[in-house]
């Protein structure tokens, strides 16, 4: 399939709070109550056609853990887009994703687009972050706010899909296309150098 | 094949180091616990051999010198719950090998069983205290070792012995330290493949989960399980030996591969796959004897 655009969406919040199972309810649409805990990150793709365009999105689904959020710069850089994650039964995480969003406006792309999710809607009764907060806080720092539930399949497509309508948004506002996450040319051309200096050194043959 | 004597009767093993370890020879090593006095090439050996199964819940204790340790601590520190730690540890439980006989119900003896080992570990080092990552080190061990006092104890002798609890420190100072090891071993050993990852923008830090839980989470536990045979004598070297050597046995593929393909590799296929192809002899050996030439990247950019 011929690919217009190519995207890359990170996924962050507290540990636990669904990231890798909204990922995978997205991207595969299975949903496996006993997931794994991802330590380091785990890396998706899927082709979606929003209006006339072809789509391809790269999720970086990333480990929630906060002391490793040292590694965290390794996948939001160039993202163009992130999916914030908390629980609704779980008030630190929400406190979470507003960390998360001072942390993304300060290092990220300063084009990133934000979704919030409150995931986990399937347990409803042991809501701890009232829906009207959630929104209000998504509201106020420009970004759109789902409710979702992994487990149910409810507002996972819906999440997903807003990034990237965001993102071509943002695109089609600044005139050109927001060039794709890879910048790799530079770095090829030092390297082989590099490569072409150390057989001349390396004399192994 | 030819015997050797050791002049030295420093070691408890004086006839032919260059045999493994027979059943019969473990457990009398087991006996003596006098892990001190024994031939290290030996052991060596015979823990790239392989050891029997039967006994590897005591050799691991009798590696880490966790059979040395004074049990009433555990009895105490297991009972007390940390207010930060605690649901942080009970978190993990449940995701923590879930598709194993013993970690599958929330009742049962791997889950109550890490939680108090882990609960134990955050009141023996409050700076630490829990961390994502430790339960998969602390499940591995419960599993074969069986007994919590003395999985608690291996567990301390990996975080501080080994100072892996470093891992787990802010900052990750251990990790970083051993990913940047990893980086310059590879650069020297493997340019080809490191000027490769470069190329594609790969980060080293794709490896991390094979630090962090000692390949625990990454690979079927019956590697993992041979993993931490040799971790738990030699240490970190391991962990960048096997991923050096993974690196240059399947440098052929990897060179071919986007960076896509390189992460998705690293990340499931790459350790399982080479378990299953080489023995461990192979995949702990000196790094130099393996690398291949790839001559035909040379010619390209000479041409």
């Amino acid at each position: 399939m011929e690919v217009d655009r190519e995207f890359k969406i990170v996924t962050l919040g507290e540990g636990r709070v669904g990231k890798t199972s909204l990922a995978m309810r997205y991207v595969r649409g299975q949903f496996n109550e006993k997931e794994q805990s991802t330590t380091n990150a785990n890396f998706l793709e899927k082709n979606i056609r929003i209006n006339e365009t072809s789509i391809k999105l790269n999720i970086w689904d990333t480990a929630g853990q906060e002391r490793f959020r040292a590694l965290a710069p390794n996948y939001y850089r160039e993202a163009k887009g992130a999916l914030l994650v908390y629980d609704i039964t779980d008030k630190e995480s929400f406190w979470k994703v507003v960390s998360w969003v001072e942390e993304l406006k300060m290092q990220a792309d300063k084009d990133i687009s934000f979704v919030i999710a409150g995931n986990k809607c399937d347990l409803e009764l042991d809501r701890q972050i009232p829906k009207e907060q959630a929104i209000a806080y998504a509201k106020q720092i420009g970004a759109a706010h789902y409710s979702t539930s992994a487990k149910s399949g409810m507002g996972v497509n819906e999440c997903f899909e807003e990034i990237a309508k965001l993102i071509l948004d943002k695109e089609s506002r600044s005139g050109s296309p927001i060039r794709s996450s890879k910048a790799r040319s530079r770095v090829i051309v030092k390297n082989q150098e590099e490569v072409v200096k150390k057989k001349k050194s390396g004399g192994c043959c | 094949m030819a015997t050797e004597s050791l002049l030295s009767d420093e070691y408890v093993i004086i006839e032919s180091i260059t045999n493994e370890f027979s059943k019969e020879d473990w457990a009398s090593l087991l006996e003596k616990n006098d892990l001190h006095h024994t031939c290290p090439k030996r052991i060596r050996k015979s823990l790239l051999f392989g050891i029997p199964d039967s006994l590897r819940g005591q050799i691991w204790p009798f590696l880490t010198r966790a059979n040395h340790m004074d049990f009433s601590t555990y009895e105490t520190l297991s009972q007390r719950k940390d207010k930060i730690f605690e649901p942080l540890i009970q978190k993990d439980l449940a995701r923590t090998f879930p598709d194993h006989e013993i970690f599958k119900d929330t009742k049962g003896p791997g889950q109550s069983g890490i939680l108090r080992i882990l609960r134990a570990y955050a009141q023996f080092d409050n700076e630490v205290g829990y961390c994502q990552g430790m339960a998969f080190i602390a499940g591995l061990l419960f599993i074969h070792i069986k007994s919590e006092e003395l999985t608690f104890w291996a567990f301390v002798s990996i975080m501080f012995d080994k100072n892996w609890r470093e891992i787990f420190t802010s900052g990750t100072p251990k990790l970083v330290k051993m990913l940047d090891c990893l980086s310059s071993q590879l650069e020297t050993l493997l340019p080809e493949v490191y000027n490769h990852l470069q190329t594609e923008n790969l980060e080293l830090t794709c490896f991390s989960p094979y630090f962090i839980t000692i390949f625990g989470c990454k690979v079927p536990l019956q590697y993992g399980m041979r993993v931490a045979d040799m971790f738990l004598y030699e240490g970190e070297q391991v962990i960048i030996s096997l991923l050096l050597n993974m690196l240059s046995l399947k440098q052929r593929k990897i060179l071919r591969m986007s960076f896509e393909e390189l992460f998705r590799y690293f990340n499931s296929e790459m350790a399982k796959e080479c378990f299953e192809e080489f023995n461990f002899e192979t995949l702990l050996s000196p790094i130099t004897k393996y690398v291949e030439s790839v001559d035909d990247d040379y010619d390209i950019l000479e041409g």
